[in-house]
């Protein structure tokens, strides 16, 4: 492969290029979500793009796949200079992008919502059967296997992402731009995803990867390109850079990769979860009966492949959804109902309230307190100072406390989650997914967060897709598997191998349960 | 923040004018002069003070309905019967106005106008209990309860309210005690304009700076981040249809009690609850922007009349300039928002249509 030259200066790259991007800056208000960007991708190599939450890795993939416009700056594509701010040319040029959030139309097939970005191309002719027949083809060729007539909205995730694969490539991409492929993954299925990668790469397609998880890019990546605050810090050849070398060129200081357990004294139960049943969680599967103690000063981890009712769980501790039968009782440490956190595990459609303000959506909580309203009316300063010290702490980099969180970067679209959950010192924390999308930096600092609720004698469920993770924070470790906790072991004497087998032993639902 | 609003602004002007290009454009395909159409539409608004006055009168129904529509659309409600509400508000009001006699002016119409706020909140209410409790939708509820209450006012005004010769199918006039005072001598227009500026301003104010219009917004943002986080979702949906409601029922006891014949006559509405719709839609649910246009609307209402008159075009046609001078402000608007909101990523701004489904990050 040519990733012998781990620079991008435009005379190298001119040569063989797939991609190449040319100082292209965008800025939104005052603030410089790109700053003179330069990238080359060759052919047939995969090109990691590492960041911060907010680096601007969202902005450029959407500057070279034409939904923004860049202000300066130009996107070169087979040596044609793309046409700014025109999905339709940078899609016939060969730029294939599966976006952060998926865009397929949830009660369309897959064969349809591949119909329909082809169809825009070819004059609006919605060749159905044509379309289904070269899906199928193709998904066969490349080992993806995606049901074509089923609604997408019914199917999991990682075929979703298939889809949107398929239908790069469909449109006969020779760049595929993939932003964060793997923030919905569970490790198996990023494992297959990983075999297709390569696969393309090695029939000549200049893949990019957006992606938090380091491993991730030792295991695929050819060259990694790293960027903060809107600018490209370096690029360098994966086989000679260290982990830690990478997070700390993108967060500009070192990161703990691992992070100490403290070990804290158990305190008084905090949650009680009795009986807890939910009839038919999915289709004809009953949840539980789950019963959970968990004590002050107690992290317990809940691991279980994706579907085994983890999300169900969640959502009937953090009080969300009521069960069918069963008790969820949480008691504050001097006695008296105690004061729950949640973090869902989806924080656009449970979390946040996107065209709201920054503001508006540190204060749903607690507006109604003494401290920000008094008869019924906000008191605006109070409101502000209590938000500006939120985003400060918490490190959200956002243009303003009035900007709507939609504008946001996902990663700092959770930290106001957390920033607004974790104030006044909930007694119990239910986390579900706590760093899913977040940067190394963030990730080091949420498990600081964690630890620090925990030492403060605050009790915590933690849901995670991420094993590291579980093993990182738990105490002790709850497995599920088919809708049940079939064990709960101390984290000293659990291994990845128990947990993993445990997980997948019994009755497990595994990933492609269909609603 | 501000840039944007004032973009807002410029599209909205923008587009009337353009729109009212439009229309003369297609007075002129008719044939009519259009330099006098274009002079009696002026005139029909600004020509007199009796005309400007006649403007403001019909302002005022079409502010509270839109300030209606705003109210229970922030919180993510369909208030599509505002119109039954209005003959709602106006009924109870001319109940008041004609049966409770004997009540010094302030008083009396005080409460006429209090009581056309309950009558509009009443059906409203019909319509939110229907929403809460039997999952009917807020849509098809509040547009049915219009379709019945068309009827009973059409009833109630050859019925049991008729006038004492019992001929003219409409209610005689309520007591002077319960009518608006003049506020311009000579023109129909009311003191009750006055009371609907400070209307305006109060929900501006409760939306922005209060509690409850805090938990409004965000319920009409995200219903399930907001139950999650401990708003009652249902209370609100229901709280906003009310005062929606109420609101309309202001409108309609304004209908009736600062109208020059102030009775209860079958259809006294005319659409206004429907207007107020389109208004809202102008002002993109802005309840500050809803003075200027609601004013527009009046304005094109108003001189449409004349245009009627004078130049002798059918009032078919004048209700058709004005229905493109409608679709031109709602298309050019849309349009500029789709515009916008092409710079962000698809779903993220499409609260009706989630089309980012799946990764979350
Ligand atoms: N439409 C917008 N309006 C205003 N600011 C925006 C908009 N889109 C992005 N931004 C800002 O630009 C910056 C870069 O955002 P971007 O989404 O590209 O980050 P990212 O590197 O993808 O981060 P993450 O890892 O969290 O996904 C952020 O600070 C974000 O707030
Ligand atoms: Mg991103």
């Amino acid at each position: 492969m040519s990733a012998d030259i781990p620079g991008g200066s435009p005379t190298d790259s001119a040569v063989a290029a797939a991609l190449s991007v040319r100082g292209v800056t965008k800025t939104y208000g005052a603030l410089v979500a790109n700053d003179e960007v330069d990238l080359d991708v060759r052919p047939g190599e995969i090109l990691a793009l590492l960041g911060e939450n907010g680096a601007g890795k969202s902005t450029l993939v959407k500057v070279l796949s034409g939904l923004v416009r860049a202000d300066a700056g130009e996107v070169v594509v087979g040596g044609e200079t793309l046409p700014p701010g025109d999905p339709e040319a940078a899609r016939a040029a060969g730029v294939g992008v599966v976006h952060q959030h998926f865009m397929l139309v949830p009660d369309m097939t897959a064969t349809e919502n591949v119909a329909l970005a082809q169809g825009s191309r070819a004059g609006r002719r919605f060749d159905s059967a044509g379309t289904r027949a070269r899906l199928l083809e193709l998904s066969e060729r490349h080992g993806m296997p995606v049901r074509p007539d089923i609604p997408v909205e019914l199917l999991p995730v990682g075929e979703r992402q298939r889809i949107e694969i398929l239908k790069c490539l469909l449109g006969d991409a020779r760049v595929l731009l993939l932003d964060e492929p793997s923030a919905v993954l569970s490790p198996v299925e990023w494992e297959r995803l990983a075999v297709v990668l390569e696969e393309l790469a090695a029939q000549g397609l200049a893949v990019v990867l957006i992606t938090h998880k380091l491993g991730e890019i030792a295991a695929v990546a050819d060259r990694c390109t790293v960027m903060r605050g809107g600018k490209v810090v370096s690029t360098v050849r994966v086989g000679d850079t260290a982990p830690e070398e990478l997070a700390r060129m993108m967060v500009g200081r070192d990161v703990v990769l691992r992070t100490e357990r403290p070990v804290v004294a158990a305190g008084p139960v905090v949650l009680e979860a009795a009986g807890l049943t939910l009839a038919g969680y999915r289709g004809d599967r009953d949840l539980g009966p789950v019963d959970l103690t968990v004590r002050g000063g107690e992290v317990l981890g809940v691991a279980g492949v994706e579907g085994n009712g983890q999300s169900e769980l969640a959502d009937l501790l953090a009080g969300v959804r009521a069960p069918t039968a069963g008790t969820v009782l949480v008691t504050a440490p001097g006695g008296g109902p105690g004061r729950t956190g949640v973090i869902a595990e989806d924080r656009q459609a449970d979390g946040l309230a996107l065209p709201l303000s920054v503001t508006d959506n540190l204060m749903m909580r607690v507006i109604g307190d003494e401290a920000f309203s008094r008869h019924g009316v906000l008191r605006k300063g109070r409101i502000r100072r209590h938000c500006s010290e939120r985003v400060e702490r918490f490190g959200v980099r956002t243009s303003g406390l009035e900007t709507p969180v939609e504008s946001l970067s996902g990663g700092n679209q959770q930290k106001i989650v957390l920033a607004r959950e974790l104030y006044g010192e909930p007694d119990l924390l239910v986390a579900a997914q706590p760093t899913r999308g977040l940067d190394v930096g963030a990730i080091e600092f949420v498990h600081a967060q964690i630890n620090a609720h925990k030492t403060a004698g605050g009790a915590t469920v933690l849901f995670s897709a991420e094993l590291d993770e579980i093993f990182a924070l738990s105490d002790r470790i709850a497995v599920m598997s088919g809708g049940r906790v079939v064990a709960v072991l101390d984290a000293d004497d659990a291994t990845r191998d128990r947990v993993g087998e445990l997980m997948t032993a019994v009755n497990g639902a595994g990933e492609e349960v269909v609603a | 923040m501000n840039r944007q609003a004032l973009r807002g602004l410029l599209v909205s002007v923008l587009a009337v004018v353009l729109a009212l290009a439009a229309s003369l454009a297609v007075i002129a395909l008719t044939g009519a002069p259009v330099g006098k159409a274009a002079a009696a539409m002026w005139d029909g608004v600004f020509g007199s003070p009796a005309q400007f006055g006649a403007t403001l009168t019909k302002f005022v129904p079409l502010v509270l309905a839109a300030i209606g529509w705003v109210i229970a659309s922030r919180a993510g409600r369909l208030n599509v019967g505002l119109e039954g509400q209005i003959l709602a508000g106006g009924t109870t009001a001319a109940v008041v106005g004609l049966y409770l006699t004997g009540l010094p002016t302030v008083l009396h119409l005080t409460i006429a106008v209090l009581a056309g706020a309950v009558g509009g909140a009443l059906l409203g209410g019909v319509a939110a209990w229907l929403w809460a409790r039997r999952g009917v939708n807020d849509f098809i509820a509040t547009l049915l309860l219009t379709l019945i209450m068309t009827q009973v006012v059409s009833w109630l005004a050859n019925g049991p309210m008729e006038e004492p010769t019992g001929t003219l199918g409409q209610s005689a006039s309520v007591a002077d005690s319960a009518r608006w005072p003049v506020l311009l001598p000579r023109t129909t227009l009311r003191a009750d304009i006055i009371l609907v500026i400070i209307l305006v301003l109060v929900a501006a104010y409760v939306l922005r700076r209060t509690v409850v219009g805090y938990r409004l917004r965000l319920t009409g943002a995200n219903e399930s981040a907001a139950r999650a986080t401990g708003t009652r979702t249902t209370l609100v949906g229901v709280a906003a249809l009310c005062a929606s409601a109420a609101v309309a029922g202001v409108a309609g006891s304004s209908l009736v009690l600062a109208a020059p014949a102030a009775n209860l006559a079958p259809g006294f509405s005319a659409g206004y609850g429907f207007d107020g719709i389109v208004v809202a839609l102008l002002a993109r649910n802005s309840p500050l922007g809803c003075i200027p246009a609601a004013l527009l609307l009046a304005a094109l209402r108003q001189g449409g009349g004349l245009l009627e008159a004078r130049v002798g075009i059918s009032s078919g046609l004048v209700t058709a300039t004005q229905a493109v001078v409608i679709l031109l402000v709602t298309g050019t608007a849309w349009y500029a928002d789709r515009r916008r909101s092409r710079s962000r990523p698809p779903g993220a701004a499409d609260v009706a249509a989630p089309v980012a489904e799946g990764a979350r990050s």
